[in-house]
């Protein structure tokens, strides 16, 4: 198998999703670190699935940051006392964890091109404000331009 | 792409603080939300396996990877929601059966059954009732379709 059939083969996907065996992974990072045009592909793939798996984003309820923050916290505060020797007591075997995940908030999250797109309507709006305020002054100068010659024309008639 | 360089500076084996996993979950929350999404559907579980994949030591699994930060947490976000799903809905792991073979659907096919079911590729090369080369070759097949406009 030649590198073109190799890089087509699917191989490098499998490898980067986590669905190779053992061997097929062990196969791929060989070859990638002998072979600049393996490693290249990789590279390219990588970052095209990273697109990929973006667009098919969705952000999480903002609790969820509070509660991992808080777990995070918990398991480096726990974790600092095995480290200290510090003796516990055996825990008890517990039932299955669960995580405690609010979804009672009065914020909401949109994608970020939504900043872009109101920032652009509000200059628009502001642009249409000014034109519309520029021609309205324009128009009523013009009104009394019209009103000031036929009062003129008025003036100079014969009578 | 900070947090990217942190880990690689650092020792295989360091565990990483919690403000590295916040950062991370900042960067990456709403792409591992999504995949977890995908292959759980229901809401309130997919939450706590996000919440298990940020907060645990889980992460730390990436920092000697030889693959980007976005592919590993690719990885890490699908394995542990496939795990949730086989403990949670063990039913449901065995009831979906893969549906006839249209050429043209298998690339979709053989990804869904892969990526989102856990199918190994030489189960799904059993069951679609192919060679494995083919079905390798549909995962090439079906990112290669999503660059065509």
């Amino acid at each position: 198998m030649n590198t073109y059939q190799y890089i087509t083969s699917g191989i490098l996907e499998t490898y980067l999703l986590g669905l190779a065996s053992e061997e097929e992974k062990q196969e791929v990072e060989r070859l990638a670190a002998a072979n600049a045009e393996i490693s290249a592909a990789l590279s390219s793939l990588e970052s095209e699935i990273e697109r990929y798996f973006l667009q098919t984003a969705v952000p999480p309820p903002t609790d969820i940051r509070e509660t991992i923050a808080r777990e995070a916290q918990g398991s480096a505060i726990q974790k600092r006392g095995t480290n200290g020797q510090q003796r516990r007591p055996p825990e008890e075997p517990k039932g299955p964890e669960y995580h405690k995940v609010e979804v009672s908030d009065t914020h909401i999250r949109v994608h970020k091109l939504w900043r872009v797109a109101f920032l652009v309507v509000f200059i628009l709006s502001k642009v249409f404000l000014a034109l519309a305020l520029y021609y309205y002054f324009k128009s009523a100068a013009l009104e009394q331009e019209v009103i000031r010659l036929k009062t003129e024309i008025t003036q100079m008639a014969p009578r | 792409m900070s947090e990217m360089k942190r880990l690689d500076t650092s020792a295989p084996k360091q565990s990483l603080s919690s403000n590295e996993q916040l950062a991370l979950y900042d960067r990456y929350g709403s792409l591992a939300y999504g995949i977890i999404l995908q292959i759980i559907p229901q809401t309130h579980l997919a939450q706590e396996v996000l919440v298990e994949l940020f907060a645990s030591r889980y992460l730390q699994a990436c920092s000697g990877q030889t693959t980007n930060l976005a592919t590993c947490i690719v990885r890490l976000a699908r394995a542990r929601a496939l795990e949730a799903k086989a403990q949670q809905l063990p039913l449901d792991a065995h009831s979906e059966e893969p549906t006839p073979l249209q050429p043209e659907d298998m690339p979709e096919l053989v990804f869904d059954l892969a990526f989102r079911q856990g199918y190994a590729p030489d189960t799904i090369a059993e069951q679609l009732q192919i060679p494995k080369a083919e079905v390798m070759k549909g995962f090439h097949d079906y990112f290669k379709s999503l660059r065509q406009p």
